[in-house]
């Protein structure tokens, strides 16, 4: 079902892809996510990386690379020209550079500054955003941009790959990325010399091989799917077909209320929380297996609180991705419940054929040392197993090339980038003489150009304007600056200055945050990073996304899996006493059964089995809550056991081929829960009959 | 009256077109020979720039000089209304504004340099250059019409004067956004 549900979304309804983002923020919680997004238009988050072997090619090639892959409008950042291309950026700057300058000291100085614009406008590579000079002749755009390039450029010795760091205004799940990639794939697949990176080219790889993975998924779940629903028919078991529309209702919902919160989901939330969704199938499986019986719906009741108490305190989570999960899993499983318990209710379905499965009694002793070795074994692997929680794992064009990282400011030695966000222009300024005192290079467009074009400077050009108000008039009424630097002139008129108190509203330019703005760090040694850590600890580094986060959520991870243990224990103990531990049958063989394959494949356990373990705690804990509840009388076990198997049949149906995919975090998905639930299906039909004949309450 | 179409097709169709063939590398190596061994070349210059979005024009002048041998060294000097000087010398292209002779500071924008040292291709008038980046046609006996094969190209078209002695006159670059650069060359000296 949960597989039938999957394919049909993929297959038939992709306008709901509309709806969803991929963007990697969602594992970011809100104050880092603010920062990586620094502006609306251009978030820090959008650098992309061309990387060059210049033992090939050199600079200009790259350059030339570069540009004819991206036009020219869409490079916010171009490393290859001495001008960025915003031209409401480059306005504003220039408005501030100019009052963030002393006015001329002489009317000679001023036309002689109009005279080498003049000059400069003359050539004929002055075009576009140059003629920005003639708003602002006095503006020194040459220092500004030479300053703007410096920042970026690799300081290191020449070495064999160059990096050339560029800005982008598209999203990297944007239509413009895709575009952009794929030509970059078609046209330079056999250009070795040059290598791409990116949250673009990321996106978009990751993306591209999602879909062919996903399509070939959905196809042979799909196939599986029509065969599990013939057999239903062909069995009359029809009845279990009634739970499709009661499992897309569950996940519609579900969808509208995450998007209905968040207003947007995410991609990987879809994914995982119709995995989620789909656990509810257990309760109707169960119900009409056991015929709907008084006591089965007092075990569902108790299953899915269970689940729900566990799921409930990952909204507490750090990162917004498994929150949105469990909001998606929590809407989801409640509707799906609630309209299984009123179908069971209110309708007069028959309780067809029950699905029975024999119960094989292993001789305990064998039971025994099986269940032991196994458990040992896989407790003895626990040294030996990865953790692994990096986000870097999740993507398929992770590069481990340090020149990468270095131009990338994420390299923990070399060019490390932080950012910082004042909230206002004077303490930014401070941020800036700060880091000049430090000698640590430090990047602020506002506050280049002057940025606090502050009351004093305004009043110090109010003087010089109408002080030589009459010259000013002359000048601005002679051919050629009349045509040409007419703005200039209505600028710094002195009736327009009186009117004038700041031009600080101007500053809500490429690098702010609402009211903040942002300026970025170059740390290139230990001793900086600690001076900056000292006295501006809320300076966030991009390791902290690639070391430090991952860390973090490696540690809640622990810290919620366990709690989610001991508060389904607590829980469990009220209403299954002596007998709590049993339910946990079928857990510990999930856990047992990851760690096997972990052991056997040498595969790092990812943040990825993290969120499968979570769907796996659902699934496994419902086969323990209805085994315990049974545990003692063989036929009804048979009838739990058809329903586990029905339930497992139809997960691994839907996970299974996820193993064979090409991307990670798919495979990883897929790995984690068909190892898992083979696992607790071994652990469950070996240790759960065994207990029945021992003490033979049929 | 259906002979009259007739005839004023006939006539339509077999009418001179105004505009000439392209010449060939040779051909315009040949136009060019004169200059062919040159060592130095220099020339005053005058420019307007006329600006089409202001309706108004930026008028600049200066003097220019390009050194054949024994290195190749391209000099643009603007003179008035300030000092400005761009050079190319081993297909480098750097940039001053002041009269210091060390404020040289090297351009490295592709585009620019490419633009730049097709502008110094015509007043070096390297024929093998011109012809590799440009169609050129004869307009008249001493006008040259360079059209860029590149469509990245600013400039829409070229018209080249000589006189009679082949020399460049005059130079008109139509950009495509339709402004326009005027060039005057006077007191040209060659040196052989």
């Amino acid at each position: 079902m949960r597989s039938l549900a999957l394919s049909f979304l993929i297959l038939l309804t992709p306008n709901l892809w509309a709806g969803v983002e991929s963007s990697p923020d969602i594992f970011l919680p809100p104050q880092q996510k603010q920062l990586v997004r620094a502006s609306q238009n251009a978030p820090i988050s959008w650098w992309n990386f061309l990387l060059y072997d210049s033992t090939k090619i050199d600079r200009s090639q790259a350059c030339q690379s570069l540009q004819s892959s991206i036009p020219n409008q869409s490079l916010l950042y171009n490393p290859c020209q001495p001008i960025p291309l915003s031209k409401k950026w480059l306005h504003e700057l220039a408005l501030l550079q100019t009052f963030s300058n002393p006015p001329p000291q002489s009317m000679t100085a001023l036309k002689a500054s109009l005279d080498r614009t003049l000059v400069s406008l003359s050539l004929p590579i002055a075009s576009g955003s140059l003629n920005l000079l003639r708003h602002y002749p006095l503006a020194d755009f040459n220092k500004l941009f030479k300053r703007f390039n410096e920042f970026f450029a690799s300081q290191q010795t020449p070495a064999r790959f160059q990096v050339l760091p560029f800005l982008v205004d598209f999203a990297p799940e944007s239509h413009e990325s895709q575009r952009w990639v794929k030509d970059i794939q078609e046209t330079q697949s056999s250009a070795t010399a040059i290598h791409w990176a990116g949250p673009h080219i990321g996106a978009q790889v990751n993306k591209m091989q999602v879909m062919k993975d996903l399509k070939g998924v959905a196809l042979f779940g799909t196939v599986l799917v029509l065969v599990l629903i013939g057999f239903l028919i062909a069995t009359r078991r029809g009845v279990f077909l009634a739970l499709v529309p009661v499992l897309g209702i569950a996940i519609a919902t579900a969808y509208v209320t995450v998007h209905w919160v968040w207003g947007s989901i995410h991609g990987l939330t879809l994914a995982f929380g119709s995995g989620l969704v789909g656990i509810s199938m257990d309760y109707a499986f169960h119900g009409w297996n056991q015929s709907f019986d008084k006591k089965t719906w007092k075990t569902n009741t108790i299953s899915f609180a269970t689940t729900f108490l566990s799921f409930g305190l990952l909204l507490f989570f750090t990162a917004p991705l498994i929150r949105q999960i469990s909001l998606f899993a929590l809407s989801g499983l409640s509707v799906s419940f609630l309209l299984c318990f009123i179908i069971s209710k209110f309708s007069s379905l028959p309780s067809e054929r029950p699905i029975l499965l024999p119960l094989f009694k292993t001789p305990r002793n064998v039971a025994i040392v099986l269940i032991g070795l196994l458990t040992i074994v896989a407790l003895l692997s626990l040294p030996k197993q990865r953790l692994d929680f990096s986000l870097q794992r999740m993507d398929l064009t992770q590069d481990q090339k340090p020149e990468v990282l270095q131009g990338a400011g994420i390299d923990k030695t070399k060019n490390q980038l932080g950012f910082l966000l004042a909230s206002d222009l004077k303490q930014q300024s401070q941020i800036v003489d700060w880091a000049h005192s430090q000698s640590i290079p430090i990047l602020n467009p506002t506050v280049i150009t002057g940025g606090n074009a502050s009351s004093r400077s305004l009043q110090i050009w109010r003087q010089w304007a109408c002080d030589h108000q009459n010259e000013i008039k002359v000048l601005a009424q002679t051919p050629p600056y009349r045509d040409i630097f007419k703005d200039f002139f209505e600028t710094v008129s002195c009736q327009k200055l009186r009117k004038t108190s700041k031009v600080t509203g101007q500053t809500q330019s490429m690098f702010s945050v609402g009211e903040s703005i942002l300026s970025i760090f170059k740390v290139s040694d230990a001793k900086q990073l600690a001076a900056i850590k000292k006295d501006y600890p809320k300076t966030f580094f991009l390791t902290q996304l690639t070391e430090d986060f991952p860390r973090v959520l490696k540690h809640q991870s622990m810290f919620f899996l366990i709690s989610c243990f001991t508060l389904s224990f607590l829980f469990l103990i009220v209403f299954f006493r002596s007998r709590s531990l049993l339910v946990y049958v079928p857990v510990l063989g999930a856990l047992v059964g990851i760690l096997w394959v972990g052991l056997l494949l040498g595969r790092p356990l990812s943040f990825i089995s993290f969120v499968s373990l979570i769907i796996l705690l659902g699934l496994t804990l419902d086969y323990g809550v209805f085994c315990t509840t049974y545990v003692f009388k063989a036929e009804k076990l048979k009838k739990v056991f058809g329903s586990i198997f029905l339930s497992a049949l139809t997960s691994l149906a839907g996970f299974a081929p996820l193993a064979f995919c090409g991307h990670p975090v798919l495979a990883d998905l897929g790995l984690t829960i068909v190892s898992g639930l083979t696992g607790a299906l071994v652990f469950t039909y070996i240790i759960y009959p065994n207990l029945t004949s021992a003490t033979d309450h049929v | 009256m259906r002979h009259i179409i007739y005839f004023t097709v006939l006539l339509l169709v077999a009418a001179p077109s105004p505009k000439g063939p392209f010449l060939s590398e040779s051909q315009l190596s040949q136009q060019l020979a004169h200059l062919n061994d040159l060592k130095k070349l220099s020339a005053d210059f005058s420019q307007v720039r006329n600006v089409k979005e202001w309706g108004t024009a930026i008028k600049t002048s200066g003097h220019f000089e390009v050194i054949n041998k024994p290195e190749k060294r391209i000099v643009w000097k603007i003179t008035a209304p300030s000092y400005t000087a761009i050079k190319m010398e081993n297909h480098q292209l750097s940039i001053k504004t002041s009269t210091d002779s060390t404020a040289w500071q090297s351009m490295d924008n592709p585009k620019v340099v490419a633009q730049m040292q097709n502008i110094f291709a015509w007043l070096s008038m390297d024929s093998k250059i011109i012809a590799n980046d440009f169609n050129v046609r004869k307009m008249a006996p001493q006008t040259l019409q360079l059209i860029p094969k590149s469509k990245e190209s600013i400039f829409q078209k070229i018209n080249v004067h000589l006189n009679s002695e082949g020399q460049v006159t005059k130079l008109k670059l139509v950009e495509k956004s339709q402004d326009s650069i005027d060039i005057q060359f006077s007191n040209t000296n060659i040196v052989k």
